[in-house]
């Protein structure tokens, strides 16, 4: 999976799935400096995530002071062949209007490998949350 | 008031409330105090939870306790709506 490196930052294009809905979100930055996965919700809005009741409330404590968020549970979320089903991410306005982080929740839970040099984004091993798909 | 007291008075809806006094438990504030500010048409809780002030919070008053989780990464940058 290829990474692209915009003059500043590191980001890969995703792919969710919600209700049957499916995004393609692209500039989702690689941030190993968060603990989870945070999307903006202009980006989700246009395949219906919402916030509903029952979605867990959240307030982040940060650099910025604090903010609410929520969270969700997507159907799949999809970068490159690699398919994570069902996980639940943070929906959260952003700062630069960025699209989304793609946290340690993701990167570190499933054993990603970052090649900073060829800038690409690998699996390193069989992970029972994740399946790799031959074509999507 | 008591989060209760707007649950009889709002029922079964999104309020945007001002949080007035909480109990915080490790990672989450449960909030007992509350001053109603309007209630929330379901599809406007979106929009109206992001444009919150500070120490104020839109929540469904189906739930019996109001709970706010809190999430402290020290490097997460915050904003909320201009």
């Amino acid at each position: 999976m290829n990474l692209q490196f915009d003059g500043e930052l590191l980001t890969v294009s995703i792919t969710v799935i919600f209700r049957g809905s499916l995004l393609h979100i692209d500039n989702v930055i690689i941030d190993t400096g968060s603990s989870h996965t945070i999307l903006t919700p202009d980006v989700l809005e246009t395949i219906g995530v919402i916030y509903e009741n029952g979605d867990p409330v959240y307030e982040a404590y940060g650099i910025g002071g604090s903010a609410p968020f929520y969270t969700k549970v997507m159907d799949e979320l999809r970068i490159g062949p690699y398919v994570l089903t069902n996980h639940k991410i943070d929906v959260g306005i952003l700062p630069k209007h960025h699209n989304g982080l793609l946290g340690l929740d993701i990167l570190m839970h499933n054993g990603f490998m970052i090649d900073f040099h060829q800038l690409i984004l690998e699996h390193s091993h069989q992970s029972s949350l994740m399946k790799k798909k031959s074509s999507f | 008031m008591k989060w209760q007291k707007v649950r009889d008075l709002f029922p079964d809806q999104f309020v945007l409330v001002s949080i007035l006094d909480y109990t915080e438990k490790y990672d989450k504030k449960i909030v007992h105090e509350v001053s109603p500010i309007r209630s929330i048409p379901d599809n406007e809780a979106n929009k109206e939870l992001f444009r919150s002030e500070p120490g104020t919070i839109v929540y469904h008053t189906a739930n019996e306790e109001c709970i706010i989780h809190i999430r402290r990464d020290p490097f997460r940058k915050v904003e909320r709506v201009q």
